[in-house]
């Protein structure tokens, strides 16, 4: 991962946030977690390749600010 | 040599069965054969039990011949007379005789049921390996040199290859034991012996304590069919085996390391391969935990690019030193060689023999092991049967990540198939440049060689599934796990992304066009895609 951020410019995220984003394994595995542990609500779209390109999960219904979710700007093999 | 033990088991049964519907009717008429026939049975099972040092089971046996012949004379007394007589038959005699004969067998039967489980539990090993093998402070010591290997850690995440890591629970099992020895540790030790300078003898807690080592390590059964899963990939801990000789002392002269379990089974190996940088180790555990009671504990010899019938000793309580000339172990004087290194294998993983699958992206996937000289390629190819060109090119494979000399490798393609029927077949080349030869040969007597083919049929259904078509996020995560792995798992990404931490503080609204995938709870006071 080369930048992440708050979607609307919010604080930087802090070194060990990052770490678990670090690769698209790692994004599939946030997902996983989603669904293992029975997020209320989950909005996914995967990329062509299989990649997930959106997400947005909401863990519990009668939770505000609860919700995570990310968007993948760039894509580039290194 | 390898899965024998339940046609051993139902053979000795099946046998002794007909043995006994011999003797039984010869016996009615002259007892004193059913009486020789007991004492040979017995005098077997004790000679067989006088091998097994681990239980007391000349005991048993010795009772099992004296009752077993009583029944035999019950069941003879309560038969009905095979013989005519002179005097006419009492009304309901026979009738009577007959229940009684039965009742007999019943309460013989029940009987004998009744006194394998007690005796069982009596005469059976009073040790609970579990209770042990939990008290075991862990770790015992800290590793030099650990390797990056996570317990657990699957590699290339494709439907029906194999993990990197083998867990403990599909690891293979081949021994000779028929049942799995449950070793006392309070009274277990190891020992180095033979053509060394200073023998010596350790107890549990001093091996346990000297357990530095890690390494992963491919061990094969010698009896591994082509394509067949008598192997495993595991992070074994241990006690370096090069320091334990050192300590020893090996004279020179020397030229056989001997494993001896504790129920007397032995393997032997050059003593030259310890000194080829290999790390062979007396093991301790693997995957992070004391060996389990199937794969050893206590402790197991592991010597990385030797067949296991050479090296791999479980239950191990000495080493001894000697030389090749003047020792066989056990499976040598059956035609196996004394000179067992692993050859080279790959084995397709992801497709079964005969099945049929979809045209389109299909992964091909398994693994392939080469002893100590690793796996550098591993190619396929799919033949056409019919009507196709004679022999396509080989398509080389996406190698997964090589944690160790001595472990196999994952392997993948993705192929897109075309309708027909194919052959696929795989071959792998080791770290030395050689490719596995095509030559079949069976196991015996020192491994198999060939190429693993199976035959596929390539249908007219789609192959891997659009996951944003599908309403259960857990296949739907599936299906995109698959897609991503087949075509960029060989590429590294960097990532610019945009996290939402949480989204509503951060203004971020659902994005539009996002497929829904509910669980089935209802979302309340959200605006919807």
């Amino acid at each position: 991962m080369v930048a992440a951020g708050q979607y609307t410019g919010g604080p930087a995220l802090e070194a060990d946030q990052l770490a678990e984003y670090v690769i698209v394994d790692g994004l599939f595995d946030f997902i996983e977690e989603a669904i293992d542990g029975s997020a209320a609500a989950l909005n996914i779209t995967y990329d062509p390749s299989g990649y997930p390109a959106e997400a947005w999960i909401d863990y519990e219904v009668r939770l505000s600010d609860e919700e995570r979710g990310f968007q993948i700007r760039t894509l580039s093999p290194v | 040599m390898a899965r024998s033990k339940p046609f051993l088991l139902a053979s000795v049964t099946l046998i002794s069965l007909a043995l006994g519907a011999v003797i039984g009717p010869v016996a009615g008429r002259w007892g004193w054969v059913g009486a020789i026939g007991f004492a040979v049975f017995a005098a077997i099972g004790a000679c067989a039990a006088a091998r097994e040092l681990l239980t007391d089971f000349q005991i048993a046996v010795f009772i099992a011949g004296i009752a077993g012949y009583i029944t035999l004379q019950l069941l003879l007394e309560a038969a009905p007379p095979r013989t005519a007589t002179v005097a006419p038959p009492t009304p309901g005699r026979g009738v009577a005789n007959r229940r009684k004969s039965l009742g007999v067998a019943d309460a013989a039967g029940g009987g004998a049921a009744l006194a394998a489980f007690t005796g069982r539990e009596i005469l059976g090993p009073a040790v609970d390996v579990e209770v042990q093998r939990k008290a075991v402070l862990w770790p015992p010591v800290e590793i030099d040199n650990a390797p990056n290997v996570e317990v657990g850690m699957n590699g290339f995440d494709i439907d029906g290859l194999s993990p990197l890591i083998t867990p403990n629970k599909d690891f293979y099992r081949i021994d000779t034991a028929l049942v799995v020895p449950q070793v006392d540790t309070a009274d277990w030790s190891f020992s180095i012996k033979g053509m060394v300078d200073e023998p010596f003898e350790l107890t549990f807690d001093e091996l346990f304590a000297m357990a530095t080592l890690e390494e992963v390590v491919t061990l094969a059964c010698v009896s591994n069919e082509v394509g067949d899963n008598l192997v495993g990939n595991t992070s074994w801990q241990g006690v370096p085996l090069a320091s334990l000789l050192e300590r020893a002392g090996v004279q020179s002269g020397a030229t056989h390391i001997v494993g001896r379990s504790v129920d007397n089974f032995t393997t032997g190996f050059p003593t030259q391969v310890t000194l080829d940088g290999r790390l062979a180790m007396v093991a301790i555990a693997m995957n992070g935990e004391p060996l389990p009671a199937a794969h050893g504990f206590p402790a197991r010899l592991v010597v990385p690019g030797l067949y296991g019938y050479v090296s791999a000793t479980k239950w191990l309580k000495e080493i001894e030193l000697r030389t090749l000339e003047n020792f066989d172990a056990d499976w040598i004087p059956r035609g196996w060689s004394k000179r067992a290194p692993i050859k080279t294998q790959s084995r397709i993983d992801t497709r079964r023999n005969g099945r049929q699958i979809d045209r389109g992206s299909n992964a091909i996937g398994g693994v392939a092991w080469g002893g100590i000289r690793s796996i550098e390629k591993v190619e396929v190819r799919m033949t056409l049967k019919a009507d196709g060109p004679p022999e396509p090119e080989w398509i080389e494979a996406n190698l997964g990540e090589k944690l160790s000399p001595s472990t196999w490798r994952q392997w993948f393609v993705v192929w897109n198939a075309q309708p027909g029927n194919y052959r696929v077949e795989v071959r792998a080349t080791d770290g030395e440049g050689a490719t596995q030869t095509d030559v079949r040969q069976a196991p015996a007597h020192n491994g198999p060689t060939g190429h693993h083919s199976i035959n596929v049929s390539v249908g007219d259904g789609e192959g891997l599934a659009d996951p944003n078509a599908l309403s259960d996020p857990r296949e739907a995560l599936k299906a995109a796990r698959a897609l991503w792995m087949i075509r960029h798992a060989e590429l590294r990404y960097a990532l610019q992304l945009a996290l939402f931490l949480p989204a509503r503080r951060a203004g971020f609204r659902r994005p539009r066009g996002a497929r829904r995938h509910g669980s089935g709870r209802a979302v309340h006071g959200r605006a919807s895609a």
